[in-house]
């Protein structure tokens, strides 16, 4: 009995940890930031999920929105020409004459 | 971290077959107990509450590596049978025979000196199961390592 006490005993000593190790501590540190990276992104991975998931969903309303949008724009050409054009002579006569 | 890594440690070689499972398992416990510290109501105390995420991690692994593990334990026997001097695989050799509750509760208690009631809380086991795993582990212990020397 005694002798398998003593022997319980090395092997406890024999097993125990270090009290201190870093090489453990900062391995543990590191993934402890590797999980705090992850929770970071976390939320915006998913919001850009989320994102993509809506335009794969809407994305033949939005194509066709952004088409007739830029037809619309094709016919209101001309008269942004011509607001244009005004606003060119309009700035040109109210130029300060240059003194000579 | 630094204040407890060594009772985590210590157990988990223990109850382990591998001190680099050990560590790993460690180094999760750790991780776990970083994301879930907000549950920690200090009702136990920290290094039982540690040794408790520790132990489930470690009960986890063992289920999984169930096959594995049974071709390791027959290692030691074939060691000891080939008459090994080293003490020290002949307590792991008794240790593994006791079932993985009752290891856990020898080494917790007569390894690390926790009291009964915090074995109870970090292995989640009644007290009196506690004081009964010990007492059956060291007794089985005894006969399975001083019977050899007599």
């Amino acid at each position: 009995m005694r002798d398998a006490e003593t022997r319980l005993k090395a092997y406890w000593t024999a097993t125990e940890a270090p009290a201190r190790d870093l090489a453990f501590e900062l391995a543990v540190e590191e993934r402890i930031a590797r999980r705090r990276l992850v929770l970071d992104l976390a939320p915006f991975a998913a919001a850009g999920a989320v994102a993509l998931a809506a335009l794969a969903a809407a994305g033949p309303d939005v194509l066709a929105g952004a088409r007739s949008l830029v037809v619309s724009f094709d016919a209101a050409g001309p008269v942004l020409a011509a607001v244009a054009a005004i606003g060119a002579v309009l700035v040109w006569l109210r130029r300060v004459p240059e003194e000579a | 971290m630094a204040r407890h890594q060594q009772a985590v440690r210590s157990f988990l070689r223990r109850v382990l077959d591998e001190p680099a499972d050990a560590d790993d398992i460690a180094q999760e416990a750790f991780v776990a107990a970083w994301s879930s510290l907000w549950r920690y109501r200090g009702q136990a105390s920290v290094r039982s509450w540690l040794c408790a995420i520790a132990w489930r991690k470690a009960l986890s692994l063992r289920r999984s590596r169930g096959r594995e593990r049974a071709r390791i334990d027959a290692l030691p026997a074939e060691r000891a049978a080939a008459g090994s001097p080293d003490d020290r695989l002949d307590v792991e050799r008794a240790l593994k025979g006791l079932p993985a509750d009752q290891r856990a509760a020898v080494a917790l208690c007569l390894g690390a000196d926790f009291s009964h009631a915090e074995a109870a809380e970090a292995l989640g086991l009644p007290l009196g199961t506690i004081k009964s795993h010990v007492q059956r582990g060291r007794a089985k212990l005894a006969a399975a390592l001083g019977g050899e020397n007599a």
